[in-house]
């Protein structure tokens, strides 16, 4: 169990009252898995991976009460003490007052999850990239963030000048010479070079450093050498290296702190301090470092290091010319293309759970089928969990384990998705199937679900899909129905069947 | 059941064109052109729904559009109504000019011939005025609905508009219509006094239909009706335009990059590559019998609301190339698993390789065989599927 969320309520204070946009949400993700969640637009698909990684917009949006327990450590600690809701009399409105201290502090501790412990992936690429910073500095950045030690331990390590490394260009460009060499054989020669220097990114470089187009008639051995010199670290710089190193070694140990926090569900001030005072006293040691004009010229090997960096991932997500995406700037890239650099960008940190809010929905069916492979390879290689947020059911029905369908902010049936498709409990899910146009039965009905989406400042009594509801019974009406276990690792919230209610 | 050839035609298109002009440089000069539609022919009979499907950017949109001259055609023809035995002496002409013929520019006598039937019937030729009386019989319903409604006027003015610029009836009777195409779609008279803001998606979808059905059309380009609404809105939505064809004899161009949902609404089904026309075939034929190859992998591509059923998924590579500058040959041979070398140099003509089922691939020759292409290796047979 990587994720385990219990009752989680999200309210959302605006001026015409309170929307209650996640009532008493439950749910699990085991390891490896792959949980689909969907539901009509407005049901609270996208708040719930939101709050998990506490990406509310706050004001007017709060977590009001729940547990998100992520490995033992329940990110919503603290909760209570961020603000004081109170009613205001014979208003029927509501007063937050909020202690924007604590929420800054309990945003602080998200960063230790956020990344390595759970990734996202937006469901507008084009919204969620930076449109002033080229792919590579944005992947970079969370290279940077999540790998930076050993992205720096590779740079300060990396030796251009042994004989090995000499043979091996050798091999490689006598290879790159022979217009009859087959990139494969060319790309593991790259390969060993970039191991015969201790930097693999170096492979990849040398790589497209060799390409016949890139080479145009020019001695690859030339071309080979003056990009292994670049890798020549002078005393400054390796200083400056140093320096970045052992900062992020101490931002890591703080993340380290935090979670501990969270886990034990207490405050570990003292740790803190002392991590934030070595920190203070490293910068302060090491100013000059911060000076105008002079970071930039030191970060240089950072910077290549990140771009060749980049091309490998942005290789791992199938994307064809990986060197010129990675210069390119978001708006170049057309929309399949754009989000598969997001998922790159997700997969960097390697997550536990990578959540993915509608990863497909922009994309044509042709993109969307390469997307949705691309995801199932990766939880398959990695092992990462994955919560899918989408309002098509036949996207979840291609990838997913198990399914959770949503409605008005609850959920109303969690099942394993063949049971789900085979034989729908819940009305609403029932509903939703039915109304599905399926081009391999083309005679079927399109039955569809009378009425829209109520609004959820004043959700309707007891069951919420009561008014639109085709066996809905007196009961409905006066009371919530509990979620209950019917068997085979199902459950769902409706009165029409009568299995022993889920302890959360 | 009638066959669709019995039923006459209310819509056809012959080679038309729409090139984008791209613009650069201090002085604005053309350096090129977007080809969003590049030699499009189709008919659409009375009370059928045509089908247009294909992926974003392939022209689906401009050709919905370009077909009401919402957008101003670059070339071809549209005709609307035309009698047969002026549309089949059209056809022969244009077999007998070749598939470039070029709009009345040279001088030979079929040109002329071709010009004068385009002046007295292509709905490109006619003047503002004579083209306001054609708007009432083609209508379009846009994808958009948040953006395709005044979000000043109240519903009854946005459905009034088009009856009050038509000068329809006396008012009350333009009243008493607005409120029967507010049933017609499902919505109740309350609604009437509201602005479009209070509504959610579907509603005004439904709206955009009732503006639509206003002057009783014949054609209605459906240009992605549900794309932006849930599931099961969108089945309420396709039952209306459904319950509304059987009403009216209406008949649909239906565009839309869901396949499934074209496969529950069209007769016929177009897909669409880069500006073209790639295969046509009436609809069960398509799903059951694709012939082309990007048409197989656009249907092995659609994923299934059934998790038992794991088929085999035809991936194509990359990304469609831009219209500006389109691959030669066969639009489609820098992304087909089926290539051959010919596919990069001759562009593959239509072939009726089925009564009924049209498509352009060099995979199914024409019967003569296609110019040049004997020197080359024989194509693979047709992969039955």
């Amino acid at each position: 169990m990587v994720l385990d969320i219990r009752d989680l309520h999200t309210y959302f204070y605006t001026y015409d009252g309170v929307v209650k946009a996640l009532d008493g949400v439950s749910f699990k993700v085991r390891r490896g898995e792959t949980l689909g969640i969907a539901g009509e637009t407005g049901c609270g698909k996208s708040v719930t991976v939101f709050s998990v990684l506490k990406l509310i917009p706050d004001p007017p949006g709060r977590i009001v009460s729940g547990k998100i327990l992520f490995r033992g450590a329940d990110l919503l600690w603290g909760l209570d003490r961020e603000a004081k809701i109170k009613p205001i009399k014979k208003t029927g409105r509501v007063k937050v007052s909020r202690k924007f201290r604590r929420i800054r502090a309990a945003n602080d501790r998200m960063s230790a999850v956020r990344g390595r412990g759970i990734s996202m992936i937006f469901q507008e690429p084009s919204q969620a990239m930076n449109p002033i910073f080229p792919v590579y500095d944005q992947l970079g950045e969370v290279l940077l963030l999540h790998r930076g030690t050993q992205l720096l331990d590779g740079l300060l390590k990396a030796d251009p000048n042994s004989p090995a490394v000499a043979a091996a260009i050798d091999r490689l460009a006598e290879a790159a010479e022979d217009p009859a060499t087959r990139p494969e054989r060319r790309r593991e020669l790259a390969r060993q070079l970039g191991e015969a220097i201790g930097l693999p990114s170096f492979g990849t470089r040398a790589f497209y450093a060799t390409r016949p187009s890139e080479l145009g008639g020019v001695d690859p051995r030339n071309v080979l050498a003056r990009e292994a010199r670049t890798l020549r670290v002078s005393r400054f710089e390796r200083s400056y290296l140093r320096y970045r190193r052992r900062r992020m070694v101490l931002e890591d140990e703080l993340r380290e702190v935090f979670f501990t926090e969270m886990r034990r569900g207490e405050l570990a001030r003292g740790h803190e301090r002392s991590v934030r005072n070595r920190l203070r006293a490293l910068r302060l040691t090491h100013f000059y470092f911060g000076l105008p004009g002079l970071g930039r010229r030191l970060e240089k090997p950072v910077q290549q290091e990140i771009l060749w960096q980049t091309v490998a991932l942005l290789e791992g997500v199938q994307i064809a010319n990986p060197v010129q995406i990675a210069r390119a700037y978001p708006f170049e890239l057309s929309g399949g293309m754009l989000q598969r650099v997001m998922i790159a960008m997700a997969l960097a940190p390697e997550p536990v759970i990578l959540l993915a809010d509608e990863p497909t929905t922009a994309l044509d069916v042709t993109v969307q089928a390469q997307i949705l492979t691309l995801m199932r390879d990766l939880r398959d290689r990695v092992g990462t969990s994955i919560v899918l947020i989408t309002h098509d059911l036949a996207v979840i029905a291609e990838v997913a384990d198990r399914v959770c369908i949503m409605y008005a902010g609850q959920i109303v049936e969690n099942a394993p998705v063949k049971d789900l498709f085979a034989n729908p409990l819940h009305p609403y899910t029932q509903g939703l199937l039915a109304s599905i146009p399926r081009f391999d039965q083309p005679d079927k009905r399109l039955d569809s679900i009378p009425g829209s989406v109520p609004n959820l400042i004043t959700p309707p009594s007891g069951c919420r899909f009561h008014p639109r509801c085709p066996h809905a019974m007196p009961i409905c009406k006066e009371q919530r129905p509990p979620m209950t276990d019917e068997g085979g690792g199902r459950s769902v919230a409706c009165f029409l069947y009568h299995g022993t209610p889920v302890v959360e | 059941m009638a066959t669709l050839e019995d039923r006459p035609v209310v819509l056809s298109l012959r080679n038309v064109r729409k090139y984008f002009p791209i613009r650069s440089g201090v002085f604005g000069g053309k350096v090129g052109d977007v080809r969003a539609v590049d030699g499009v022919s189709l008919d659409i009979h009375e009370a059928e729904t045509v089908g247009l499907v294909g992926e974003s950017g392939c022209g689906k949109t401009t050709l919905g559009r370009t077909l009401l001259r919402l957008i101003e055609p670059t070339s071809g023809h549209a005709f609307y109504r035309p009698p047969p035995d002026v549309m089949e002496r059209l056809d022969t002409l244009y077999a007998e000019l070749g598939k470039d013929a070029p709009d009345g520019k040279a001088a030979s006598p079929e040109l002329k011939e071709l010009d004068q039937i385009a002046q007295s019937y292509s709905i490109f030729r006619r003047r503002r005025g004579q083209m306001r009386d054609l708007r009432g019989k083609l209508q379009i319903v846009f994808q958009d609905p948040f953006g395709s409604l005044s979000p000043r006027m109240l519903v009854r003015e946005i459905v009034r508009e088009p009856l009050d610029i038509h000068h329809q009836g006396s008012r009350r009777e333009r009243d008493e219509r607005v409120l029967d195409l507010l049933q017609q779609v499902g919505l109740n008279p309350e609604h009437l006094w509201r602005f479009p803001h209070e509504f959610s998606g579907g509603q005004r979808q439904r709206i955009g239909i009732a503006r639509a059905l206003a002057l009783r059309p014949e054609l209605i380009v459906l240009d992605e009706p549900t794309s932006a609404l849930d599931v099961s809105v969108q089945a309420q939505i396709l039952n209306i335009l459904r319950n509304l064809q059987g009403e009216q004899q209406l008949a649909y161009l239906f565009i839309s990059h869901h396949l499934s949902v074209v496969r529950a609404m069209a007769r016929v089904v177009i897909v669409m590559y880069l500006g073209q026309i790639v295969e046509r075939a009436p609809v069960d034929e398509l799903f059951y019998r694709p012939l082309h190859p990007y048409t197989q992998a656009l249907l092995s591509a659609i994923p299934l609301p059934d998790p038992q059923l794991k088929r085999e998924r035809i991936i194509l590579p990359g990304d469609v190339p831009s219209p500006a500058n389109p691959p030669s040959g066969c639009r489609f041979h820098t992304r087909c698993p089926a290539v051959m070398p010919v596919c990069s140099k001759i562009e593959p003509p239509t072939v009726e390789h089925r009564p009924g089922h049209f498509v352009a691939c060099h995979l199914y020759p024409p019967p003569g065989g296609v110019p040049a292409a004997e020197a080359l290796p024989s194509p693979a047979p047709a992969p039955a599927s």
